[in-house]
C-alpha cells in the first residue's frame, strides 16, 4: 500500500509534461517491476529453502532476492552477447526470453507450494507508539521519494552509466563504442569492466519501456534503489529484533533519518541514496551489504552468497571478490574467534576450579 | 605502498572532516561496550565485528591493506563499506530510545520527556550528518542541460542524418552524450574527469589535449592566446570536427577571427555560438 502511495505521488511529479501516456508508463514500470521482483524472489527462496527453514523470509527478502535474480539474468544475457559478439538487440531478446522462462518456472513452483502449504498466522496487535513510528517512517520515505524525483540532483563524477546506456541503444552494440565520445574504441576496455551488466540492464529497460536513458537512469532507478534499500534495512531490523516489532519501527525511523541527513560525502550511505542511486557501488552499499549482513546474522548463507555473485556482476572489483564476500568472511571469522575464546575461557575456568578442588582436598 | 599508507592516513581526516557519522559510530560502540551486559551479549557478534572493522579502518596499516583489497581505483572512504555504520548507529539509537522511554514509565510528564529525548536524538543525527549543507559535485545543472539540448536540436535541424562530431565548452560536452547517443564528441568527460579513464585503455592525443586547453582558456577568459584561431580550426578539421560551439562571453576579436577563418557567420543558440566546420 505504502509503495502504491509513493508511486502515485511520483507519478504526479513525473507527469510534468502532462502526458497521460508517460504517466501510465511510469506507473507501469514500477508496478511491473515490483511484481516481477517479488515473484522471482519468492520462487527463488522457495527453491532454495524447501522446508520451513524459510519461514522468516517475507516480502522484503523476496523482493531483494528477486532483484538479485534479475541482475543474474541480465549478466547471463549480457555475457552471452559479449562472448558471442552479438548485438544489443540479441541481448534484449536473450534477457526477455530468460525472464519469461524464469517467470513460468516460478509460477509452477508457487502453484505447487500453494496447494502444499497453508499456514494461517494471526497478526500480532500493534501498539499506538509502533503505529506512530510506522507513520513517521512512511511520511519521511514519501518526502524522500518526492525530493529524489523532483530535485534532479545527480553526482556524475567518475560515472558514465547514462552515456553507456545511450550508446547501446543508438549503436546496437555492447562495449564496442566509447560512450564518452561516440567513437569506436581503439584499444578497448578492460575485461573486468566488460563483464559488468548494470548498464546493459538499464538499456534493456529503456528499450522495453521506451524511456530515454536520462529519464530511466537518473530518475527511476534511484527510486527502485531507495525501495530496495529500505527493504534491505528492514531485513536487518528483522534479524536484530525478530520478536519486537516496535523496536523494528524505531530502527527503521532511525535509518531513514541517518540516510537523509548523512549526505555529506560521496561514499557514505545517504549520499549514495540521494544522488547516485543508479551506480553499482550504491546498489552494493545500500542493498547488497545490509541484506548480506541480515542473512549472515540469521545464518542464511545461500542468499548471502547470491549477494556476493550480484556484486561481482555490477561493481568493479578487480580481484573478483568484493565487499560482500569480505564482510561474510570477516563476520564468520569474528564469530569463530569469539566461540573459540569462550570455549577456551570456559575450559580454563573448569581447570582452575578443578585445581582449587584438589588443593582443598 | 608508502603512497597507499599516506592515503589511508589522510583519508581518515577527510572522511571525518565534513560529517561526523564516524564519531557517532564510535559513541554507539562505546554505548554497547560500557552499557548493560545483556544488551552487549544479545548483539555480541555484530558489535564485535563492527568494533574490529572500525579499528581496522582507522588504523593506517590495516586501512592500507583494505584499500589494497578494494583496489586503488576506489578512495579511502569506500573501505568503510565493510563497517555497518548505519546499522549500528540505528541499533544504538533504538536501544537507547527504548531504554530511556521505558524508564520514564507512565507519569504525567512521560510524553514530554519522550518528545524531548526524540528531539535530542534527531538533532544529534542532524548535526553529525553535515546539516544538509550543499554537497560539492552534486548538481542539477538544468541550465547546461537545456543549453545542450537546444544546441543538439539546432544541429539536427541543420543536417538531420549527417554525422556530427562536436567540439564545445565543457558544460555542453558534459551532457551531450547523455542527451543524444548519436552525437560524437572530439573528447569526452574523461578529459577533465580523470576517474573515467579507468574504464578504457584509450587515451587522447596531443592535438585533442591542445584543443581542450584552447577551449578551456576561451571559456575562462574569452580570449585565445595558446594558438591562433586559424591553427586551432585547422587542427579541429584534421580531427574530423564537424560542429564547433563557442561560449557567449567570447571577445569580439576572437569571434571575428573564427568567422573570417571559416568564411561563415556564427549561428546564435542561446548563450552560445554554433559553427559548421565541414
Amino acid at each position: 500500500m505504502a509503495v502504491l502511495i509513493c508511486i502515485f505521488f511520483l507519478n504526479m511529479i513525473k507527469s510534468k509534461k502532462e502526458n497521460a501516456k508517460v504517466m501510465r508508463g511510469v506507473q507501469m514500470i514500477y508496478v511491473i517491476g515490483i511484481i516481477v521482483l517479488y515473484l522471482l524472489g519468492k520462487g527463488t527462496l522457495k527453491a532454495l529453502y524447501r522446508k520451513d527453514s524459510a519461514k522468516d523470509m517475507g516480502v522484503a527478502e523476496a523482493m531483494l532476492t528477486g532483484g538479485i535474480v534479475v541482475i543474474g539474468l541480465a549478466e547471463a544475457a549480457h555475457m552471452g552477447a559479449v562472448v558471442m559478439g552479438r548485438s544489443f538487440s540479441d541481448c534484449v531478446f536473450l534477457f526477455l526470453a530468460g525472464l519469461l522462462i524464469l517467470l513460468v518456472g516460478v509460477a509452477v513452483l508457487l502453484l505447487i507450494n500453494f496447494f502444499k502449504h497453508k499456514t494461517g498466522k494471526m497478526p500480532k496487535p500493534i501498539s499506538k507508539e509502533e503505529k506512530l513510528f510506522a507513520a513517521v517512517w512512511l511520511a519521511m520515505v514519501l518526502i524522500q521519494l518526492l525530493l529524489l524525483a523532483g530535485s534532479g540532483k545527480v553526482y556524475l563524477t567518475g560515472d558514465m552509466t547514462v552515456e553507456t546506456v545511450n550508446t547501446m541503444l543508438t549503436t546496437d552494440t555492447i562495449y564496442q563504442i566509447n560512450p564518452l565520445t561516440g567513437q569506436p574504441y581503439v584499444q578497448g576496455v578492460p575485461m573486468r569492466i566488460k563483464i559488468l551488466c548494470l548498464p546493459t540492464l538499464y538499456a534493456v529497460l529503456c528499450d522495453v519501456f521506451k524511456y530515454s536513458a536520462t529519464e530511466l537512469v537518473w530518475g527511476m532507478i534511484p527510486v527502485f534503489t531507495l525501495l530496495g534499500c529500505y527493504a534491505a534495512f528492514y531485513c536487518v531490523a528483522k534479524s536484530l529484533f525478530p520478536e519486537e516489532s516496535k523496536k523494528r519501527s524505531i530502527f527503521m525511523t532511525a535509518v531513514v533519518l541517518l540516510l537523509w541527513m548523512g549526505d555529506y560525502l560521496y561514499g557514505v550511505d545517504g549520499f549514495a541514496l540521494q544522488y547516485a542511486g543508479f551506480r553499482g557501488v550504491s546498489v552494493r552499499m545500500l542493498i547488497l551489504l545490509p541484506f548480506t549482513i541480515s542473512m549472515v546474522l540469521r545464518g542464511k548463507w545461500k542468499p548471502a552468497f547470491l549477494c556476493v555473485l550480484a556484486e561481482g556482476c555490477i561493481v568493479w572489483t578487480t580481484y573478483g571478490m568484493g565487499m560482500c564476500l569480505l564482510t561474510i568472511a570477516l563476520m564468520v571469522l569474528v564469530k569463530a574467534v569469539g566461540l573459540w575464546w569462550k570455549k577456551a575461557s570456559q575450559s580454563a575456568e573448569v581447570a582452575v576450579s578443578k585445581d582449587a578442588g584438589e588443593d582443598n582436598r | 605502498m608508502r603512497e597507499l599508507m599516506e592515503n589511508a592516513r589522510m583519508g581518515w581526516f577527510q572522511y571525518t572532516g565534513n560529517g561526523k557519522f564516524a564519531a557517532l559510530l564510535l559513541v554507539a560502540l562505546l554505548l554497547f561496550w560500557l552499557g548493560r551486559k545483556e544488551i552487549r551479549e544479545k548483539y555480541d557478534w555484530l558489535v564485535r565485528y563492527t568494533t574490529i572493522m572500525t579499528i581496522m579502518c582507522i588504523c593506517p596499516v590495516t586501512a592500507a591493506l583494505l584499500m589494497g583489497y578494494q583496489t586503488r581505483f576506489y578512495d579511502y572512504q569506500w573501505i568503510w563499506n565493510v563497517v555497518p555504520v548505519t546499522v549500528v548507529i540505528a541499533l544504538a539509537v533504538t536501544i537507547f530510545w527504548s531504554g530511556m522511554t521505558e524508564s520514564y514509565g507512565r507519569g504525567p510528564f512521560s510524553i514530554l520527556k519522550k518528545i524531548g529525548i526524540t528531539f535530542v536524538l534527531v538533532a544529534l543525527i542532524w548535526v553529525s550528518g553535515g546539516m544538509n549543507r550543499p554537497v560539492a559535485g552534486v548538481e542539477n545543472d538544468a541550465q547546461s542541460k537545456t543549453a545542450t539540448a537546444d544546441i543538439l536540436k539546432t544541429i539536427r535541424e541543420i543536417g538531420e542524418n549527417e554525422k556530427c562530431v562536436l567540439w564545445a565548452p565543457t558544460d555542453i560536452l558534459e551532457y551531450a552524450r547523455a542527451l543524444d547517443g548519436t552525437v560524437c564528441l572530439l573528447y569526452g568527460r574523461n578529459m577533465w574527469d580523470a576517474a573515467l579513464n579507468a574504464y578504457s585503455y584509450d587515451s587522447y592525443g596531443e592535438k585533442e589535449e591542445a584543443l581542450y586547453e584552447w577551449m578551456s582558456q576561451v571559456e575562462k577568459t574569452g580570449m585565445a592566446e595558446i594558438m591562433t584561431e586559424k591553427e586551432c580550426l585547422d587542427m579541429a578539421g584534421e580531427l574530423g570536427v564537424t560542429h564547433m560551439v563557442l561560449p557567449g562571453g567570447l571577445q569580439p576579436q576572437v569571434l571575428e577571427a573564427v568567422e573570417e577563418s571559416l568564411g561563415t557567420t556564427a549561428e546564435n543558440v542561446g548563450a552560445y555560438y554554433l559553427f559548421l566546420l565541414q
